[in-house]
């Protein structure tokens, strides 16, 4: 029999982070070591400014309520702003996360790649907590029209960054953005559209917000198609290729990783997640050969559009992965199962078929098409015209 | 030049005891993704300490560990009563990479181990994890600790036993 020291023995050799992980854990640490050092500058001219009595005309400092002006002085004791990080809308410490801490950290982002980057992750931190307090249930009228304003703010800037980029020929870069930014909204796309609640007052709060989201898909769907074919045109040019190869790499280790991902997480996935899944990471590998052999071809632009196609595609995947596994230990698995819908049934199955973006059309390929399908268990009966099913209702996500 | 000097040594810090601390973590809470969130505040407050001009840290690693005991027991205190099979789920998260094993005979073993460690009190469990996990000698842990070592040293011994009978 094992002894306690043994099992400690074996689990300790083989516990440790994962290298990519503790990489950007360390990245983290880095940003919070700028983000202190800007605190302490911003400290340091208002202690000046005040001496001088311009305090109130410093550009640096916006007219904020009380609440975040004492908040941002106890900030520079060590440890509020941290705190304030996993604020959501309602809570005391949110107006921090979003006019001071989210502003020194565009303040720190210096390059034009490195501002769209921060945009569209501010666009993505207002998904996502739209996703979590729907989760819990707390979402309100107030918070959501808050949520989507500021959410709209962001994705308007990081349209005009790839606008710009687009403007000074930056194609590539321009592509990148729009591509990150449409996988970020799709991926949120499938995870708002689980929270189906018998509760009207949060469905009513949900209902805008996807209208939001799907609105602002089709826009970046269509600017990216945009992009892509004016890319395809500079097929010729080096500096695609050079981006083409970058990207296809990129596009190996993505997949290599999300499958990583799942493969730790199948018990908590399902069976049928984890089909889904595997299937949209084989596309992607598809993908992936294409783009080699377009790279051998000579037809850089479209190697490169292909490799796109296949980060969007494992990033996608690993996302509603993610999102599905936070909440899932957060709210519980029973949060994350759909309340019965109120469609057509046919037998015992209800198919709601969803079209993807024009490209999955042009190519054919059915495995691309996104899908929701709907899977009742236990009896059907059809009263006064309409369906009505006991039983589990299990939701199958065609990633 | 100083501060760039100082902030490359903390990076550097944190490559080399990184992984150290937060093994250290993990075993002292049984969740991977709250290990990394410690682990990580851990090197921040430790941070906050140094980018203090007038403060200078000697030597990084006990004052590393003496950080993240400190945060564990605040954590200890705001803990709820959690049930195993909810933080190792919770813990699922984001796992980390167990060589060699199986997801099954991992979370058995880790089943067992926490059974273990929770019939010590909360001392003797940091004595055991910074003995057996983290390999720090007598001496080290009555640093880190702030204790004599013979106080380390009859703890740990009564804690062993206790294990031992188990």
């Amino acid at each position: 029999m094992t002894s306690f020291f043994e099992k400690l023995n074996i689990l300790k050799n083989t516990l440790h982070l994962e290298s990519a992980r503790k990489k950007a854990l360390g990245q983290e640490l880095l940003n919070f070591i700028h983000h202190l050092d800007a605190v302490r500058a911003i400290e340091t001219e208002r202690h000046i400014q005040q001496r001088s009595g311009f305090l109130f005309n410093n550009p640096l400092l916006k007219p904020m309520p009380l609440l975040a002006i004492v908040t941002i002085f106890a900030t520079l004791t060590g440890g509020v702003s941290f705190a304030a990080e996993n604020a959501l809308p309602g809570d005391i410490l949110y107006p921090v996360k979003v006019n001071f801490n989210e502003e020194v950290r565009a303040a720190l982002s210096f390059t034009p790649e490195a501002k769209a980057e921060w945009e569209t992750r501010r666009a993505e931190r207002r998904l996502e907590e739209a996703t979590e307090i729907s989760a819990s249930g707390t979402i309100n009228n107030k918070e959501r029209v808050e949520l989507e304003e500021n959410f709209k703010e962001h994705a308007d800037k990081v349209n005009a960054r790839i606008d710009e980029f687009e403007e000074k020929g930056n194609l590539t870069v321009a592509a990148d953005v729009a591509n990150r930014f449409e996988t970020s909204l799709k991926a949120h796309q499938e995870i708002l559209a689980r929270f189906e609640s018998d509760d009207r007052a949060v469905q009513a709060e949900i209902k805008p917000l996807k209208k939001k989201v799907n609105d602002e898909l089709d826009d970046i769907s269509k600017t990216r198609i945009h992009i892509e074919s004016r890319i395809a045109t500079h097929d010729g040019k080096p500096e695609t290729k050079t981006a083409a190869e970058g990207k296809l790499k990129a596009a190996i280790n993505n997949i290599a990783t999300t499958r990583n991902f799942i493969e730790l997480r199948k018990e908590n996935l399902g069976a049928d997640a984890t089909t889904e899944a595997e299937v949209k990471l084989k596309n992607a590998e598809n993908l992936v050969l294409e783009g080699r052999a377009k790279i051998d071809a000579g037809t850089y632009g479209e190697a490169f559009n292909l490799a796109n196609r296949a980060m969007r595609m494992a990033q996608e995947v690993r996302l509603i992965i993610e999102a599905e596994a936070k909440m899932n230990a957060k709210y519980g698995r029973k949060n994350l199962q759909i309340d019965l819908l109120k469609k057509k049934e046919v037998g015992n199955e209800t198919d709601v078929k969803k079209e993807s973006d024009d490209e999955n059309k042009n190519t054919g390929n059915e495995e691309t098409k996104n899908s929701l399908r709907v899977e009742t268990e236990g009896n059907t009966e059809i009263q006064n015209g309409g369906a009505k099913s006991e039983g589990e209702l299990r939701l199958h996500l065609g990633l | 030049m100083a501060d760039v000097d100082k902030k490359n040594e903390f990076m550097q810090a944190y490559e080399h005891y990184a992984d150290a601390i937060y093994r250290h973590c993990f075993f002292r809470v049984f969740s991977k993704e709250r290990a990394e969130e410690l682990m990580q505040e851990t090197f921040m407050k430790t941070w906050q300490y140094l980018s203090n001009e007038e403060k200078e840290i000697k030597n990084i690693r006990p004052f590393l560990y003496r950080v993240a005991t400190n945060l564990i027991i605040d954590e200890s205190r705001k803990k709820k009563d959690i049930s195993l099979d909810a933080l190792i789920e919770e813990s699922d998260a984001r796992e980390p990479a167990y060589e060699g094993h199986k997801d099954a005979e991992k979370r058995a073993l880790l089943k067992e181990l926490y059974g273990n460690l929770e019939k010590l009190n909360a001392d003797e469990k940091n004595l055991i994890v910074m003995r057996f996990v983290d390999d720090l000698d007598i001496a080290e842990i009555a640093d880190i600790l702030e204790i004599t070592s013979n106080n380390v040293s009859v703890k740990l011994t009564r804690a062993v036993e206790k294990l031992k009978t188990l």
